[in-house]
């Protein structure tokens, strides 16, 4: 994206309806924002360039206070457990409709290319297939609850 | 009238490179959607298509059945490959209405997040499949076309609506198919070049929502507030009625409301 496109971005948001547009690429990321007369709104700046991407959702605190560096503090899972972590921003189902059984429960053994769940995000249903056999040790989010990219969902000990 | 779909003239009127090769036609299936996924799996290549004269368990959103009647409408899948997947989503809303603008007259908008309408009936859904161990994404579409008042569902009365219906006459269901096909593929072609900005702006000018109240049915609820904007992934911005701004990247929007504020 260059200039000639932000300046784009900022016309596209002044001539229409839109109040907020944001365009994300790779480590870039740009937000027009429209302020209405009336609307007392803290000053920000029209075209807001971030170095890296914005979170995709409002920031949540993290249950558990993340010291210095989280990736060595994290524990480790024992090596017959592997997480099955979501591939995209959406919404976890953990059924193929509202009242349709779930796909699995805690305790089911699961086969090679078992559908786990769907995660959703605009009506695009993403179906997350275990890709070991074993069994489901923990289900960690409650269905129709939003999720992050790379958040786990399925805990499975591998068979 | 309501003949079943030829081959041979698709073929004659495709003028795509990707979109619609192959194309596999199918006398009855129970989900397009299924068959190509079944076919993704055994290595089938991006632009693939399948399309069915009839559906036995076309795909809904969330459980819910799309009514496919045998040869009234335009029933098929199309296999592409992209990251950014989700935004596939919003793109084949833009590419069906304007495969539909061939047909001038019809008051058509999108809707959050792909369901096409003419006036306030719904004329084409959308539902995108994919997998996490495959990098395909799957657009099932399903236009009405032919159908008359008596070939709905009772339960669809009010809600659906057909080109036919719209025009008085019915519809030529190849030359339609193809126009889709071309239109799939631009805005494909577009996305790989990484234009995403062009595709959202498309979308943000055939959308009936923004600036107006909308009701949005979730899993287990349903939202009302007014749409304030459209993020640069394809998730509705929406205000409540409080001032509070949420995202939201899954529902749809059941329900556009009038401005009547101010």
């Amino acid at each position: 994206m260059n200039y000639n496109d932000i300046r784009k971005l900022v016309k596209l948001v002044e001539s229409s309806h839109i109040e907020e547009l944001e365009i994300g690429e790779e480590g870039f990321q740009v937000r027009v924002t429209k302020t209405r007369p009336g609307n007392v709104m803290p000053f920000q700046p029209p075209v807001q360039m971030l170095q890296s991407p914005a979170p995709a959702v409002p920031p949540v605190l993290p249950t558990t206070p993340a010291p210095g560096k989280p990736d060595e503090s994290a524990p480790a899972l024992p090596e017959n457990l592997i997480e099955v972590k979501s591939p995209m921003v959406g919404t976890f189902y953990h059924a193929s409709a509202p009242d349709a059984p779930p796909f699995v429960k805690e305790g089911d053994t699961v086969k090679n290319g078992q559908v786990l769940c769907i995660i959703e995000a605009m009506k695009l249903m993403n179906e997350i297939e275990a890709e070991v056999p074993g069994r489901i040790v923990k289900i960690l989010v409650e269905n129709a609850h939003p999720v992050e990219f790379g958040q786990p969902l399925f805990l499975i000990e591998k068979a | 009238m309501n003949e079943p779909l030829s081959s041979r003239r698709i073929t004659e009127l495709l003028q795509t490179r990707r979109v619609g090769h192959p194309l596999i036609l199918l006398d009855s299936v129970d989900s397009t959607n299924r068959h190509l996924r079944d076919l993704a799996r055994r290595g089938a290549a991006p632009g693939t298509v399948v399309v069915a004269e009839h559906q036995t368990g076309g795909l809904g959103r969330r459980g819910r059945t799309w009514h496919s009647p045998r040869s009234l409408g335009l029933w098929f899948s199309v296999l592409l490959e992209a990251e950014d997947r989700q935004l596939l989503s919003l793109m084949a809303g833009v590419a069906v209405v304007l495969g539909l603008r061939v047909y001038p007259g019809a008051d058509l908008s999108l809707r959050w997040p792909n369901d096409v309408y003419a006036g306030s009936r719904k004329i084409a859904g959308i539902l995108c499949q994919t997998h996490s161990v495959h990098p395909a994404v799957i657009l099932g579409i399903g236009v009405n076309v032919n159908q008359g008042p008596a070939d709905f569902d009772s339960s669809l009365l009010g809600k659906a609506t057909s080109l036919r219906i719209l025009k008085g006459e019915p519809c030529d269901r190849e030359r339609l198919l193809v126009r889709f096909f071309m239109e799939i593929e631009a805005q494909y072609d577009r996305f790989l070049e990484g234009d995403r900005e062009g595709m959202l702006m498309q979308y943000i000018r055939f959308s009936d929502f923004m600036d107006h109240p909308v009701r949005l049915r979730l899993e287990n609820k349903i939202v009302t507030g007014r749409v304030v904007g459209l993020h640069a992934k394809g998730d509705l911005l929406i205000e409540s009625p409080s001032g509070r701004r949420e995202r939201y990247a899954e529902g749809e929007i059941i329900e556009v409301m009038d401005v009547t504020r101010g």
